[in-house]
Formats: structure tokens, sequence, C-alpha cells
């Protein structure tokens, strides 16, 4: 078990740096706009350097003069020991910018990845037991409704209906005009308020797969054969169901929960960016507009960290609920 | 098998047990379809998209209105219609072959300023002589002669070329009598300056007409001389009725409010201290409203009712400001279209660019699908030949390739896009080259889940028999692979890529929604849908973002319904 952790890791170290190259490559094509712009700023202060001065001096500092092979390997040694550089857009550390954001987009994914398993699980199991019903023909329709809906139509859909007719709630942002003025639990809930939308965008949308991945286990369960003894022994539906089936149903969906709570921390691209929430993922989409490198860069290297952290949960997952996998 | 024909007669056929027509074979293919056609959910999918296709391919056709096609439409608005100001400014007539330089100009006002009547600038002396308070010849002097005068006794000392007969010499003497500074005579001007004792005598060669009146035609194409400002000027000045200039004949007709010289009993001209232009450069206005204008403007008025020729009341606005006054006026200009709403000309209206909304969404369904096919093909293609090498060769061949997918399948998808686009974006690269881009960049990114696919499949196929009976009759390794492999996979492959379309135009809905995929002028569901970006079209314009966003919803919907339809078609041990 340890070897093949360790195996898992080692590999996905591997991969990692390789990723990140590409991704530097990538990177660097980039129009470095942001650095002309701010060399243009600076040269036209009183008693500046000149704009060329300018521009050889911050390409240095961001170390843009050099190949593309030299630049990954200063870009990597300083990465190893978690120096991600300067944000260009946001005059901070990354890392830093990286910690005041990150924790609205915990609380957002945490709160959809909740109500996504509190929901989808139950009817999942549903729409499995009573195979070709209107329930299940329902919760069928919904779950793809849920995968195929554009989250940008989604949110936009939402906003038009909650914040614009019913005025239940603010189009934009994290906190309400009145906000500084509340105590501090009228802050959480004003944050709260805030957050309901969003997290209503990311659970539809989020539901449909897992929806459907609870059904078709459990469908393959209760067609398996343990489950035809379980009933010939006489043992009542319910806990045929609930018992027998729903444990062995359990392995695939902890393996793929297991794997997903990485992804907790990667933020919503596109959700966080219609309802402008100060999360890693409308931070990052400024970055990558603004062409702010050491930022975007950062973030995609997350990115795929948490994806390949993700693949080694799951992997490990697998051995430790399924004890078949673990003898083998 | 028995058959009874027309007449009654019995036909009997002997048949075998296993003979094809009595034990009903169905093909895989009929199975699979059979089995399609009885999910419900897969038929309304397979009616969607089908419809779809029709809506986007035919709808274009249909549609009376093309891509682009931009609407117009006119609007009125209050514009500034003219200028007026009292005119201080001297408009300068120049003889014709002279030229009066600029720093002449400003020379010529200061000696006026000061009550000189010559002035020096740039070598050549002028002389400034004063018709009326404000009218002036500016002149050039070439010496004639020098007239002493003695006792009323004049003796002329010709220093120039021109014979001084006598009556000129009479008409001289009277002007140096009468101290006058100019005298004409047959058509010339003279000018008597004084040089100590002597008068002399010079001949006036002219160079420009100096004045702050403001002439205007009647018809557009009247071009006035400079002797006709000068002579009708004089003539206004000296209160007569008519006067000639260029050997025509003018008559000059004066009221408290307005002076009109008339040629042949037709009214030519008119002079004003007004000056009253058009804002824009094609239009001419006729002396009637110049003159209602400027009456308007001696009142003190706010307003005009003007009637023009047609009889129609012409109605303005008088605005004061300081020496300036300026006239506006209803206008109707011609504008895009905009934010419509829907009528029986245009079903959803149009959008911010003043286009039909619906022909917009059947041209941008054509690009969404066709991006979502192309993409999908070039994702299975590389997915096959990747995964299927991987998958029969196996060992290190294998696990090189599954470290590249597992590469490529690392890599964030989204922000990659987003990178790209704003790379594309930069290099300005043409909409629509920018739209096979868009295809390549999403093809490159999604093939490895195929190929992990594929590869899982093959690894187990190949252990079967047929694969070794493949190896035994010795076919080509290629020809292994993907005539005796791959058709296996196909079901697997034909779900995903069914699959693949919805998440395809999903993702290109996405990147356009977010001004990075498609580009304007070309149409895609995304950027429809991309107008919302702005919060006034998004809450009052429902009818350009709602049905772009729900054809995206039924479209990605559609082929998810045929996929699951399909994936259940052909893995009947799903079903109970």
């Amino acid at each position: 078990m340890r070897k093949f952790i360790t195996k898992r890791l080692l590999q996905s170290i591997v991969i990692l740096f390789f990723v990140s190259f590409i991704i530097y490559g990538i990177m660097r094509c980039m129009p470095s706009s942001y650095v002309e712009t701010q060399a243009r700023a600076l040269s036209t202060q009183p008693g500046a350097k000149s704009y060329d001065e300018w521009i050889t001096q911050l390409n240095e500092a961001y170390g843009l003069d050099v190949g593309v092979i030299q630049g990954y390997g200063k870009w990597l040694s300083k990465a190893i020991v978690c120096d991600f550089g300067d944000s260009w857009y946001w005059n901070v550390p990354v890392t830093v910018k990286f910690g005041k954001v990150i924790w609205h987009s915990f609380a957002l994914g945490m709160a959809s990845f909740i109500l996504e398993v509190v929901i989808a699980i139950p009817l999942g199991i549903i729409s499995a037991r009573k195979q070709y019903s209107k329930t299940d023909y329902a919760v069928t329709v919904i779950a793809l409704m849920g995968i195929s809906i554009p989250s940008f139509f989604l949110a936009t859909l939402l906003k038009y209906i909650f914040s614009v007719k019913l005025g239940w709630f603010d189009l934009f942002g994290v906190v309400g005009r009145m906000h500084e003025q509340l105590s501090p639990f009228g802050q959480f809930l004003d944050v709260a308020k805030h957050f309901v939308l969003p997290v209503i965008t990311l659970t539809i949308i989020s539901m449909g797969s897992l929806m459907r991945y609870t059904r078709t286990n459990m469908l393959e369960v209760l067609n398996a054969d343990f489950i035809r003894t379980a009933r010939a022994k006489g043992l009542t539906e319910k806990r045929v169901v609930n018992y027998h089936a729903f444990r062995n149903t359990l392995i695939p969906i902890v393996t793929l929960l297991g794997s997903s709570i990485p992804n907790l921390f990667a933020g919503a691209m596109v959700t966080e960016t219609i309802f402008q929430i100060p999360g890693i993922g409308y931070t990052s989409y400024q970055s990558m507009v603004q062409g702010d490198i050491p930022f975007t860069m950062f973030y995609m290297v997350f990115l795929a960290f948490l994806t390949l952290l993700g693949t080694v949960i799951a992997d490990v997952l697998y051995a430790v609920v399924d004890p078949r996998v673990r003898v083998n | 098998m028995a058959r009874i024909d027309r007449d009654n007669k019995i036909h009997i056929k002997a048949i075998a047990l296993d003979d094809e027509q009595r034990v009903k074979v169905l093909s895989p293919g009929m199975l699979v379809t059979k089995r399609f056609l009885r999910n419900r959910l897969a038929l309304v999918g397979l009616i969607i998209i089908v419809a779809m296709f029709v809506f986007a391919f035919v709808g274009g056709i249909v549609s009376p209105y093309g891509e682009r096609e931009v609407f117009r439409t006119y609007e009125t608005a209050l514009k500034d219609y003219a200028g007026v100001s009292l005119n201080k400014e001297y408009q300068y007539s120049d003889a014709p072959d002279q030229e009066f330089p600029a720093l002449a100009k400003a020379d010529m006002i200061l000696a006026i300023n000061k009550g000189e009547t010559s002035f020096t600038s740039g070598n050549v002396t002028y002389t400034i002589i004063k018709e009326t308070e404000n009218l002036f010849r500016i002149v050039k002097l070439n010496e004639a002669a020098k007239v002493i005068t003695v006792k009323g006794i004049s003796s002329f000392n010709q220093t120039s070329t021109i014979e001084f007969t006598d009556e000129l010499k009479e008409v001289c003497s009277q002007a140096i009598e009468k101290k006058e500074q100019s005298f004409e005579f047959e058509g010339t001007s003279y000018v008597v300056t004084q040089d100590g004792k002597m008068n002399v005598i010079s001949v006036a060669q002219e160079v420009s007409t100096v004045t702050t009146m403001i002439f205007s035609t009647y018809s557009q194409d009247t071009k006035l001389s400079s002797a006709f400002k000068v002579a009708a000027q004089k003539a206004l000045a000296a209160n007569e009725t008519s006067f000639q200039a260029d050997g025509v004949d003018y008559t000059l007709k004066t009221d408290d409010k307005s002076n009109i010289f008339y040629l042949n009993d037709q009214e030519y001209a008119a002079i004003s201290q007004y000056s009253i232009n058009p804002i824009a450069s094609d239009v001419f206005l006729n002396l009637d409203f110049k003159m209602a204008v400027e009456e308007a403007i001696k009142k003190n008025e706010t307003t005009l009712d003007y009637i023009n020729e047609k009889n129609e009341t012409e109605q303005y606005l008088i605005q004061r400001n300081n020496e300036q006054y300026t006239l506006k006026r209803e206008l109707s200009t011609q504008v895009n279209n905009t934010y419509e709403s829907p009528s029986w000309q245009h079903w959803l209206g149009t959008d911010g660019n003043g286009m039909d909304v619906m022909t917009r969404l059947m041209y941008g369904g054509r690009i969404s699908l066709l991006i979502g096919f192309v993409v999908v093909i070039l994702e299975i293609v590389l997915g096959i030949i990747i995964g299927g090498i991987a998958g029969y060769f196996g060992g290190w061949i294998d696990s090189l390739f599954m470290r590249i997918v597992d590469v490529f399948n690392c890599i964030p998808a989204m922000p990659l896009y987003i990178i790209l686009g704003a790379i594309m974006d930069f290099l300005k690269i043409n909409p629509s080259i920018r739209i096979y881009f868009l295809c390549i960049i999403l093809g490159l990114l999604s093939w490895p889940q195929v190929a992990r696919m594929v590869r899982g499949q093959i690894l187990s196929l190949r252990e079967q028999e047929f694969m070794i009976a493949t190896e035994a009759t010795g076919l080509r390794t290629s020809k292994r692979i993907f005539k005796h492999l791959i058709p296996n996979v196909i079901p697997q492959i034909i779900v995903m890529a069914t699959m693949g379309l919805g998440n395809v135009i999903l993702m290109e809905a996405t990147l356009s929604f977010f001004g990075l995929g498609v580009k304007y002028p070309y149409a895609s569901w995304g950027n429809i849908v991309n107008a919302v970006n702005d919060i006034y079209v998004m809450t009052n314009f429902w009818f350009i973002w709602i049905p772009a966003g729900f054809l995206i919803l039924i479209t990605v919907l559609g082929f998810n319904f045929i996929g699951d339809g399909l994936r259940d078609a052909f893995d009947p041990k799903m079903k109970r």
C-alpha cells in the first residue's frame, strides 16, 4: 500500500513538472501588455527614465529577459519554496493574494458540495430503485438539464428572476451596501445572503453528474447476485436497499466524492465572475485578462496540482474503501 | 409455408428448421436502433437535434435577412442647425490677380484702429480709402504726378506715363481744393497724398475691399464680384437707389429691416451685419430665412416659426451665448435600429447592433453546431490513434502515451482557453480564421479522455481469441488495430462523441460569452448571450439573451438525451 502511494506520488510530481513547463511556455506567449503599460506609465512620470530603459528593467525584474527554459528554471527554483513572485496586477505577492481570496471560493465550493451530496445521492438512489418509472424519468431529465445548462445562462437567469424581478438579492459582490454598520452576526448573514444565488447555480450544475453516477452504480449493485440472495433470504425491501445495496454503492461514490474534494479549492471561474465574488476564480480571471503572468501561472499550476491530488486520492480511497483492491 | 393464391389453390413449400424466414434475425445495428427508438427521452433528443439542424441550416436560408444585416431607423433629436453672430470681423474680397497677405491684413487692422490712412507691410505701402463706416478699400499707389498749388493755380508735374488731360486736371484741382483723399475719373481711382507743400496724385491699384458687412445671395450659385460689393456698399452709404457695377445696373431697396439688391427686378443679394452659417455643409440657407432669423434676433425672441417655400412651418429654437446665437431644430437622423421589441418584421427584435436576433440565432446555431462537429471529429481521431496505439502495443509505449495523456489531462482547460483567447485578441486575428483556431484548440485539449477510454477497451479486447486469430492469419499491425480492434470500441466512441458534442457546444458558448471565442461580426449563441454583460440589456431586453441561452440548453440537452439513449441501446445489460 505504501509502495503504491509512493509510486503514484512520484508519478504525479513528474507529471506536474511537465505540466508546469508547458503552462510556462504558453504563458510566455501571452501578450505582455501589462509590462508595456507599466513601463509607459512609469516613463511619463517627471524625471523618469525612458520607456526603453524601464521596459528592460521590468523585463529583468519579471524574468522575461531570458529564454523559456532558463526562465522556467528560475521560476521553478523559486516555486519549490512556495515563492511565486509578486502579482503584477494586484501588487502583492501571489501567495498573499491567494490566501485572501481562496476562502470565498472554498465557502462557495463547500456549500454547493454539501447541497449537491444531500440532493443528488438520494435522488439517484430513488430513480435507480424505480427504474423506468415517472420518478426515474423526471430525475433523469433534471439531471441532464443540470448538465446541459450553460452556467453563465443559469446564473444570468437566476439574477434576472431573483435580483431584477423580485429584488431579493444583490446583483453583484459579496457584501451589501450597509455591511460596515452591521453586527458581526449581521455581517455573516449579509455575506451568506450574497452567496445564495452562486451556490444555487453551482449546485444545479454539478448535481446532475453525481445523480447519474449514483443511479448507474445503484442499478449495477441492484442487479448483482448478492441482492437477489438477500431478497431470497426474505429481507424487507427497505433493508435490502438501504443496507445491502447502498453500502456497496458507496464504494464508487465515496471514491468520486473524495477525489473531488481538492476541487473545492479550484474556484468556479464562470460563476464567480458573473456574480463578481472575489474568490480565486474571479481573481484569476481578472489576472488573465490583465496579462498578470505570475498570478495566472500560479493558478494554473495550482489547478493542475489539485487535479493530480484528486486522482491520487481517488486511487488511495478506492483501496481503502474496497478491501478487494487492497489484496491485489 | 402455405400460400393461397387468387384461384384458391394452395401452394405448400417445405422449409428447413433454421430457415432465415422462420427465425426473424435482426442485425446488431437494427437491434440497437430498435432499442434506441423505444427510449422516449432519446427520441425527444433526436427530434430536438433534427429541429435544431433545420432551424440553423434551413432557417438561415429561409430567413429574409442576412447574418450581418443592420437595420436602420430615423430618430428625431434637437440638433444645431445654424450659427448666427453679429459680424465684427473684416471680410476681404481681393481684387483679381492681387494678393493681400495675412500679415498685411493684421497691419491694416492696426492702421484702421489708429485712424491712419496708410501703412507699410513687407516693403509694400498700402493706402486705406475709407468709403463708409464699415467699408474700406485697400490700394497700392503708383505715383502719377506732383501738384504744386499756388494761389488757386495748380501746376502739374507729370512723373509717369499717364497723360493728364485738362479734364483730369480740373477734377484733380477740385479734389485738392476740397481736401478730398481720393477721387475717381473715368473708372480709375486716384489718391491724393500730401508731401510737404506738394500734393502727390497717384493711381490707385485695387488690392482688396474690406468690410464688416456680410453679403448673402438669393441663389446658391451666385458669386458676388468685389466690384459689386464695393459699388453696393457705396450706394448703401450714399442712400442711392441704383448703382452700376461691372457694367450692370442694380437697384437697391432699403427699409429698416433689410437692404436688398435687385438685378433686373429680381432679388439678387442682400447685405447685413449678421453672419448666419449652417452647421451642416450641404445646407443652403435662403435669404428669407436669414432675414427672418435676423428679425427674431433683433427682437430678442427665443423661438422662430419659419414658413418655408412649401408652406410648412418649421420650428427653431434660438439660444443666445454672448455674441453668438445658435439655431436649433428637431432633425431626424438615421440611426441603427437597436433593441427593437419583437414584432412581425423581427420576431425576436433586434440586438445592440440593429441586427435581427432571430436570424443571428440561426447563423449562430450553424457556427455552434459546426464547431461542435469539427472539434468532436478532431478529438475522436486523435483519441483513437493515440489510445489505439497505446493499448495495442502496451509496454513502454503505453506508459509514455499514458503519461502524455496525464499531462494533457492536468492542463486546466478553461484558464488556458482564456489565455489563448487573449493572445488571439492581442494578435488581432481575423474573426473567421479565429473560428478555425478555436476548433483546433478545443480539439487538442479534449482528446485525452477518448484516448484513455479507447486504450482501456483495447487492453481487454486484445486478449480475446479473435485477436489471436488475426495474428495467426498474419494481418498487418495497422489493419489489426484499425480493422479489428477499433470497430469493437465504436459503440463507446459514438456515445462519447454524442455527449462530447454537447460539451463542446457548452465550452464554445462559455468562451464566446466571455468574448474570447467566436467574435463579432460572426454570430454564435454564446456571444449573443454576451449582451447581458450590460446590465441595462439584461434587465430590459429579455428577448435578446433568453432565446439564445435556451437554444444552447435544449441543443446540449438533445445531444445528452441521444447519448444516454445510445448508451442504453448499445449496452442492454444495464436494463433489467
